[in-house]
């Protein structure tokens, strides 16, 4: 069964990850742009940086036969600086042409400030003008319900914003169902402590259905580790759950969301009105 | 798109119940002996006492309340509990 990543900072991590993902069959993995663990010292840090994640991280991939794609955006920690942030903002559409720019992200909230909030907004909109696809980073530990609360009802009242375009990712049991209902894909991130275990994102799995779910371990330079992600299909087997369901959850959705943008190659094995019939 | 409740699940476990206690109760109870250690760390160290009635280890307490209550969806009242409120 093969597997797609659909969220993974590469820049942050050894080229044995590379190994280990394509020997767990992992044929693509997707980089949205994101804080670095320290603030940047000026916009011309994240032109290199989306440079390096739009360039170089594809060549570094593809030696283990994955394919690389990456979001573009100033992410949610530093878009608290409007100037920076703005003029970040400037230079992105030059990036939005590269053959693997899925779109903007991962956008979002980080401790749901107001300026936050305003350079969220001001990505959306450029996102729509654009025609992109959009990535959102929901808040951390307490911040997260609040954020994602913000965010969504930002989006539904919003009036030219389609969902299906659209995914809210690091979802939990309380963040989940108000996404799913507002019609948004919900991305769950694994990870060893702060989010969720393989366990519980198999949960959410079985409670709310396949559709408009995707599983990510969303490594970085933090606690976390790609291989999580495949733990979570064997927590899966482990349950006795069918493999085309796994396969639904780990290539197919992922196929279904990112296909939208005509750039992403891989394609799905079976039609989603299939794939999502239980 | 399919939205109930944790109630009437969509795609359901294969397992029964038994079998899934089976799979999981040796989880279960290491988190809630790793947990029980460290109040039990926390509190034998120098003004350990006084931490106990710190307003992240009162909301852990209540957690546990959550967890003796019997109902269902117990994380996601767990995590409303560790959330600040959308009203502020």
């Amino acid at each position: 069964m093969k597997v797609i990543e659909p969220h993974i900072h590469m820049i942050a991590r050894t080229t044995q990850d590379y190994e280990r993902m394509a020997r767990m069959h992992t044929v693509a993995c997707c980089e949205p742009a994101f804080w670095a663990g320290y603030d940047r010292a000026s916009s011309q840090a994240f032109y290199d940086y989306f440079k390096h994640i739009s360039e170089f991280e594809p060549t570094r991939a593809a030696e283990y036969l994955i394919q690389h794609y990456c979001w573009i955006c100033i992410n949610p920690k530093e878009a608290d600086d409007l100037v920076l942030s703005r003029e970040v903002i400037s230079f992105i559409p030059e990036f939005l042409e590269k053959p693997t720019v899925l779109g903007i992200g991962e956008i979002g909230l980080n401790v749901n400030t107001k300026n936050e909030m305003t350079i969220f907004e001001e990505q959306v909109e450029l996102a729509l003008k654009y025609d992109q696809l959009i990535w959102i980073h929901t808040p951390h530990l307490k911040d997260k319900l609040k954020g994602t609360r913000m965010m969504l009802d930002y989006l539904k009242g919003h009036g030219k914003v389609n969902p299906e375009r659209v995914c809210f990712d690091h979802s939990e049991e309380h963040t989940l169902k108000m996404i799913r209902d507002a019609g948004f894909w919900a991305a769950l991130t694994i990870y060893p402590v702060t989010k969720n275990s393989p366990a519980r994102v198999v949960d959410a799995l079985e409670i709310y259905g396949l559709d408009h779910m995707l599983v990510d371990a969303s490594g970085d330079w933090g606690p976390s580790d790609p291989g999580t992600l495949h733990d979570a299909i064997f927590e899966m087997k482990k349950r006795g759950h069918e493999e085309e369901h796994m396969e639904t959850v780990f290539y197919n959705n992922p196929c279904y969301f990112l296909g939208q943008c005509e750039k992403f190659q891989p394609f799905p094995t079976m039609p989603k009105e299939t794939a999502w019939a239980i | 798109m399919n939205n109930e409740n944790s109630a009437k699940p969509v795609l359901g476990s294969p397992k029964t119940a038994e079998e899934l206690l089976e799979i999981y109760f040796l989880n279960m109870r290491s988190a809630l002996l790793e947990t029980a250690a460290a109040m039990d760390r926390i509190q034998r160290s120098e003004n350990g006492g006084d931490m106990m009635d710190d307003p992240r280890v009162r909301k852990l307490n209540g957690a546990v309340e959550i967890l003796k209550s019997g109902k269902p969806d117990r994380v996601e009242q767990i995590l409303r509990l560790l959330s600040d409120s959308v009203e502020q």
